[in-house]
């Protein structure tokens, strides 16, 4: 480093010591660092910490001699309490309720979206989207017995009650199609508002109207942030629990008909979960082999959700 | 432009209010419709099946003229009790102990120790006073068994049974459900067995149409109990058990609020749970009698309805002798249980078996 005289106070004074600010010792800097390290440590031991219990507890399950993985995952009838499980019937009533709250959800968030973002005017997006997030505030239980008490209703009045039963997985659906629908109307409008200016007034200049711009540009450039935000709702919807543990039903049960009770893996958790279950035994074990199983569903889905944003994802600019 | 946004705010606020206010005036019109037996049911009214379900006795309102115990125990005063207490035990009787325990506490047993009561189940209950000997006191919906009476006196510990009131079973059907408002322990099994799915199948005088089933979990020893009282006195051990699993359309809940919810929503449901649920929802559910006999006081008593349980708590002498304190809650609970069991939705026990359990309590303290 040169050498240098810089002028303090009024005198010009030599300055000869190299100053390597890296090197400085400030112990407040250091203390500050180690908190917000310990900050982001915390949830990933925490992390850790739940996938060693979970893979522990469903050992122990897998390990017992009567269960076989074939077993687990092939048939259709889990009944703990007398030594059959088929982990299917859970799965499929998961599958089936998160289809349908996801044929609610995307269709009415990416349309929410898409108006929020290319139709309104500043001042009702400031005035709709703050209710639009009033959705996402309300606790699931209340969505759980609104779909009870009200979505199964009107199910029944519409389809007749023979059809419909009073714990049903479409009334479970659809609520938790509801109450996805912000996170995916909020996620898909950023993604749709972080689409430059340029492109839409290009797309005006070579005469296209409004819809065609937001339906031909706009969503096409924005797709990477409208797919991941499906995908980040499907794992929402595969790990609710109040919503199916009060509304779709308390028995697993292998069925495709909407309109039937069946128990999701979630429910089934919450409800065993409950009861005072001895520990070590089966039933007990197998609710981390559930938990384990839904785990690995939904980090596969934010695996996809990352490497689709990823690679879909149109640099502009 | 902000007036305007909180007014617009306001105006959606209030809107939402007044839907909500709407929304209990419109359910119940739209709920008789909704439930209303469709026409092709109604010619299966078994006009003569529903004759036998009210036999008059059932009918009249109960008379709690219940006859007094005659046996006295050495007054309690909880205030000069000290020493800690610890019960464990059956989730049926766990009601019960709690509120004779919040009397023992109105009565000055307060800080001197501490009173404790676990819900385990009355067989974890048993393996605590008799295997571990941690607790002074087993509660239980069952009498104790050969196996734990024998490892109860592996530690030196001879249980001695209190009989403290008694538990019936309610089965409960949907309002509108006017064929099985009789059933025999042996349609009863059918009913919640997988061997049918249809009520016709059960009986050809009912509707052809399919069993909604409501069963309380099989952690809780109401299950064990309705499984050993009705489906392994019909179809044998463990196949009974195994049938009731595997019947379809059968929801199983811990939570006897769902059971309600889905037989009051659904006219061919059927359910069962402790009388006491029942007689909280009297208005949402009916009832149906069990081999002609509805319960009440006299009918769970008299030992004819045949879905009723006793209830105990077990102790041992040594135990009494030793602590002073478990001796005195022993007797206050048999002193005044009676005036809590109501309140729980139990029965009482007769006044004999009351005598009975204070006269165990006077030999035991000899």
């Amino acid at each position: 480093m040169m050498e240098e005289t810089i002028t303090k106070k009024g005198r010009t004074v030599p300055f000869n010591r190299t100053v390597d600010l890296r090197r400085q010792f400030r112990p407040l800097e250091s203390l500050i660092q180690a908190i917000l390290f310990f900050c982001g440590a915390v949830s990933i031991f925490t992390t850790f910490g739940i996938i060693y219990e979970l893979g522990k507890e469903a050992w122990l399950f897998f390990g017992n001699p009567d269960i076989s993985l074939v077993e687990f995952f092939t048939t259709t009838s889990w009944i703990p309490a007398i030594g059959e499980f088929g982990v299917l019937p859970l799965v499929s009533s998961t599958l089936i309720t998160s289809a349908i709250a996801m044929l609610v959800a995307l269709p009415l968030g990416l349309g929410s979206a898409i108006y929020l973002s290319e139709y309104a005017s500043a001042r009702v997006r400031s005035i709709l989207k703050p209710i639009l997030e009033i959705l996402a505030g309300i606790p699931t239980v209340v969505y759980g017995y609104f779909a009870l008490t009200f979505t199964t209703p009107v199910l029944r009045a519409i389809f007749g009650d023979d059809t419909v039963s009073i714990y049903n997985m479409a009334a479970a659906g659809l609520t938790m199609g509801i109450m996805i629908l912000p996170l995916v109307s909020s996620m898909s409008e950023d993604a749709l508002s972080a689409v430059p200016r340029a492109l839409r007034e290009a797309s005006y200049g070579l005469g296209a109207t409004r819809f065609e711009t937001a339906v031909q540009i706009v969503v096409p450039a924005a797709l990477s942030g409208i797919i991941a935000a499906f995908i980040v709702g499907v794992s929402r919807a595969v790990g609710e629990t109040m919503i199916v543990a009060i509304a779709a039903g308390a028995g697993p049960n292998f069925t495709f008909n909407p309109f039937e009770a069946a128990e999701t893996m979630t429910g089934y958790i919450a409800r065993i979960s409950g009861g005072d279950l001895g520990y070590d035994t089966p039933d007990y074990n197998s609710i981390f082999a559930i938990g384990l199983l839904l785990f690995a569903i939904t980090l596969t889905l934010n695996i996809i959700s990352r490497q689709v944003s990823r690679r879909f994802r149109e640099v502009y600019e | 432009m902000r007036r305007f946004k909180s007014t617009f705010v306001f105006v959606i606020v209030l809107f939402s209010l007044v839907l909500a206010a709407c929304q209990p005036a419109a359910t119940p019109t739209a709920a008789p419709q909704a439930t209303q037996p469709p026409a092709d049911t109604q010619p299966t009214q078994p006009p003569v099946d529903t004759q036998p379900t009210q036999p008059p006795a059932a009918t009249e309102p109960t008379p709690i003229t219940v006859e007094q115990p005659k046996i006295q125990l050495p007054e309690v005063d909880p205030g000069t009790i000290s020493g800690d207490i610890y019960a464990a035990g059956s989730s049926t009787v766990f009601p019960l102990a709690e509120k004779v325990a919040e009397l023992f506490k109105a009565d000055g047993f307060e800080g001197q120790g501490n009173l404790k009561i676990d819900s385990i189940g009355s067989g974890a209950g048993f393996e605590r006073f008799c295997v571990t000997g941690e607790t002074d006191i087993a509660n239980a919906s069952r009498p104790i068994r050969d196996t734990e009476i024998e490892a109860c006196a592996a530690v030196n510990r001879t249980p001695i049974e209190f009989r403290v009131g008694t538990d019936a079973l309610a089965v409960v059907i949907n309002p509108q459900n006017d064929w099985a408002t009789n059933l025999t322990i042996e349609e009863l099994a059918k009913v919640f067995s997988s061997k049918v799915t249809r009520w016709n199948e059960v009986n050809p005088a009912w509707p052809n149409e399919l069993i909604k089933r409501y069963s309380p979990g099989t952690d809780s020893g109401t299950f064990d109990y309705f499984v050993e009282a009705v489906m392994d006195e019909i179809y044998g051990e463990d196949a009974g058990k195994e049938s009731i699993l595997k019947a379809a359309n059968t929801q199983f809940s811990e939570d006897d609020n769902v059971l309600i919810q889905g037989v009051s929503g659904d006219q061919f449901a059927i359910g069962y749970f402790g009388f006491a649920y029942y007689e909280e929802n009297k208005s949402r559910v009916g009832i149906a009698s069990v081999e002609g006999v509805t319960p009440d006081f006299n009918t769970v008593e008299g030992g004819e309805y045949p879905l009723a349980r006793p209830l105990f708590i077990y102790s041992d002498a040594g135990v009494m002798q030793a602590k002073p304190q478990v001796a005195a809650f022993v007797n206050f609970f048999l002193m005044n249980v009676n005036e809590v069991i109501e309140e729980v939705g139990y029965f009482p026990a007769s006044a004999a078996a009351l005598d009975g359990a204070r006269q165990a309590w006077l030999d035991a303290m000899e």
